[in-house]
């Protein structure tokens, strides 16, 4: 098994005719994610790889049942691609786009709780159940390179690592359930807390890890999570940035979900968290490998 | 996240309909001088920086004569305040004040909402309200809405103990503030302190409007408010993080983002942010600090890597360059490497003296390996070595004995 994904989903993907969109989606195809339309305003009638393309997300999913949306959407148009599929009743909408307004992303998560659709993202990477299917950017042309079928599930706040925990655990032959990057910005539509659940409820998934990141209440909330007892499955978290504890305030980088506020957030602070509440805690990203492998009882080399 | 200055909150504040207190920004002490004459009665001087904390760092003074407001903006005027020099002050009448508010807007990554805080203990510092009075500090999560219904601020304010025709008051500000942070696309309002004047009146003395720098392409307006080399969250733009926005600016395919250490000494060019944290994150485990963090998003990068590299190695003092990032996905590595090596050959960098790393995995891998190796002396590492250890490296280089600055 794996969350969210697998080889039966069926995506549309929005945005399909950019250049981002037809890289990926060749990826897509040739990995075996079951792509079934696609949506360019404007350019209904097309063919794209095969797949039909729509001007309207009500076309495509009144041609074809649709489980996943994702957006290869520029962030300013970003709002009205989400609102789109929410509305047309697209139970997952996975949102790639970075620059997303924060105001735009309040609206998008807002009318996504409104309509019962879970929203990934925005920037986020995308996700993949290794050996099933994938989205968005993830694994890129060569996913087979990073990622393994196995019981290892993982959600990163950063795009990039999550791929280099997948390659990590691959090269020691620890295989993974289903990556989701779940987006670096400060409002996202699914966190840590959100997805645990889906992987505490799959029979193929024995260990979760975390990569979190400084700002927000992501990795806090994970932890009262765990600490409630309703993840009963080891999750083994790191969490970058400790080192921005030692800069001025105010100063932020890349994701500007990394922007402290206030003290909040610090990483310092989310590790103990997690650790109070019985997650393995990785010092260095070395240790993640090892500490996973003793969760799954492999030893630790 | 752009932090405005007090002057053009306040503006943003009195469009909507807030009563604030009247004040003007002034660049001289002649013009301090007449700026208190004409707001007349006692007056706050507060130097016009982009950053908090200005009462507790000295940039805030009361003068109770007109006459002496030359000298005290001259004194302000010139002055370094956190890392800001001090170009501008807001000369601002007193209020009688008789209570004070604290009211915010902001969002919340765990309701994934706007947020809306009152106290009717406002005036201080709010960690100091967080810490010393968290009761008296209410919050709730706003729906994201064009307008904000009154009633939410009604009940933000009855909470906070505020009743009878103030509470009204109280609720018609709050929905004026959700109008700024709304319309402005805030990231943060803050209102500290709204007064309660002589005359039961509600008057903001103080506005801090952050703006969320994601949604500039639909506010032309602010490239008037903002300078974009004015700061980088904390101090002013380094001349090479200027340097560093022109590059950027020369193609809007991809987007670049650059911090520069005074104390560091090896050049840090590992993208993706999560990457960039590690790597970092390790550096100052080992007892180093990066000179430089840079990220750069998908898009046409080649030119963009050459123009920063050149830029970044042509600070003083560096010992080493440790480049790459994590594995790829979107772009072709051997594209990345092409304007890193290009620069490093062009400024004739002898890799055997100036010790530089690669570690870039992904598409292109065997083509930039090829590449690197134009510039004798590099080392190269793909996905087999891990972001740490390709740090261990160049620090272990950088650590030989007998070398020196490039």
């Amino acid at each position: 098994m794996s969350i969210l994904l697998d080889e039966r989903s069926r995506v549309l993907i929005q945005g399909i005719t950019g250049q981002q969109a037809r890289t990926h989606l060749k990826y897509m195809l040739k990995y075996g994610t079951r792509v079934v339309a696609g949506v360019a305003p404007g350019k209904g009638g097309v063919d794209v790889d095969g797949l039909p393309v729509y001007d309207t997300v009500h076309a495509a999913v009144r041609n074809h049942p649709v489980d996943i949306a994702v957006l290869f959407i520029p962030g300013r148009a970003a709002k009205d691609a989400a609102l789109e599929a929410i509305e047309n009743g697209v139970p997952l909408v996975v949102i790639l786009a970075e620059g997303v307004p924060h105001h735009d992303t309040a609206e998008i998560l807002a009318r996504a709780r409104a309509c019962g659709s879970r929203v990934i993202g925005p920037n986020a990477q995308g996700m993949i159940s290794p050996g099933k299917a994938k989205l968005g950017g993830t694994g890129g042309q060569f996913p087979e390179r990073m990622y393994m079928r196995g019981p290892v599930g993982i959600l990163s706040r950063s795009g990039g690592m999550g791929g280099e925990i997948g390659s990590a655990l691959t090269r020691r032959g620890i295989g993974q359930s289903t990556y989701v990057s779940i987006g670096g910005d400060l409002l996202i539509g699914s966190s840590f807390a959100d997805l645990l659940p889906l992987y505490e409820a799959d029979p193929e998934t024995r260990v979760v890890v975390l990569f979190g990141e400084p700002g927000t209440g992501h990795e806090e909330a994970a932890a009262e999570l765990i600490a409630s007892g309703r993840v009963t499955k080891p999750v083994v978290a790191f969490v970058a940035g400790e080192a921005l504890e030692t800069l001025p305030r105010g100063m932020s980088f890349g994701h500007t979900g990394g922007l402290m506020a206030r003290g909040l957030g610090s990483p310092r602070r989310k590790k103990q968290v997690l650790r109070d509440a019985g997650a393995l805690v990785a010092e260095r990203f070395g240790d993640l490998p090892p500490l996973v492998a003793r969760a799954l009882g492999l030893g630790s080399s | 996240m752009t932090r405005l200055l007090e002057h053009q909150s306040l503006l943003l504040l009195e469009a909507a309909g807030v009563t604030v207190a009247p004040y003007r920004a002034v660049d001289t002490p002649a013009a301090a001088a007449e700026a208190a004459r004409a707001l007349g009665g006692p007056v706050i001087l507060k130097a016009l920086v982009p950053a908090g904390g200005r009462q507790k760092a000295g940039g805030v003074t009361r003068i109770t004569e007109p006459a002496d407001a030359a000298s005290a903006a001259g004194r302000l005027l010139g002055s370094t305040l956190g890392h800001f020099p001090v170009t501008q002050v807001l000369v601002q009448a007193c209020v009688d004040i008789r209570e004070e508010y604290f009211c915010a807007l902001t969002f919340d990554s765990v309701t994934r909402s706007p947020v809306m805080l009152f106290s009717a203990e406002g005036g201080v510092d709010v960690e100091d309200l967080v810490r010393d009075r968290p009761d008296a500090l209410v919050s709730r999560p706003v729906e994201p809405t064009a307008e904000l219904p009154p009633f939410v601020g009604r009940e933000l304010g009855a909470a906070a103990g505020v009743s009878g025709q103030r509470l009204l008051d109280v609720a018609d500000v709050l929905t004026r503030l959700y109008a700024v942070f709304r319309n402005n696309d805030g990231f943060l309002v803050e209102v500290n302190p709204l007064a309660v004047d002589g005359a039961g009146r509600l008057v903001a003395l103080s506005a801090v409007v952050v703006v969320d720098e994601q949604a500039e392409f639909r506010h032309p307006e602010w490239a008037r408010l903002v300078d974009p080399a004015g700061s980088n969250g904390w101090r002013p733009l380094t001349t090479l993080e200027r340097a560093m926005r022109e590059i950027d600016a020369t193609d809007a395919g991809s987007a670049i983002r650059f911090n520069e250490f005074e104390d560091g000494a090896i050049a840090c060019m590992m993208t993706g942010g999560g990457s960039g944290l590690v790597t970092f994150d390790h550096l100052r485990r080992l007892g180093e600090t990066p000179a430089t963090t840079f990220d750069i998003t998908p898009g046409r990068v080649e030119e963009k890597m050459y123009l920063a590299t050149k830029a970044i190695l042509s600070r003083p003092g560096l010992r080493g360059l440790v480049a790459g990032g994590n594995i790829s996905n979107f772009i072709p590595i051997d594209v990345k490497v092409r304007g890193v090596v290009r620069a490093l050959a062009e400024l004739g960098v002898d890799a055997a003296r100036f010790p530089v790393v690669f570690r870039y995995a992904g598409p292109g891998v065997e083509s930039a390996r090829e590449i690197a190796a134009k510039v004798p002396g590099i080392e190269f590492y793909d996905e087999r070595v891990s972001l740490e250890e390709a740090v261990e490296r160049i620090v272990a280089r950088v650590r030989e004995p007998g070398r020196g600055p490039a």
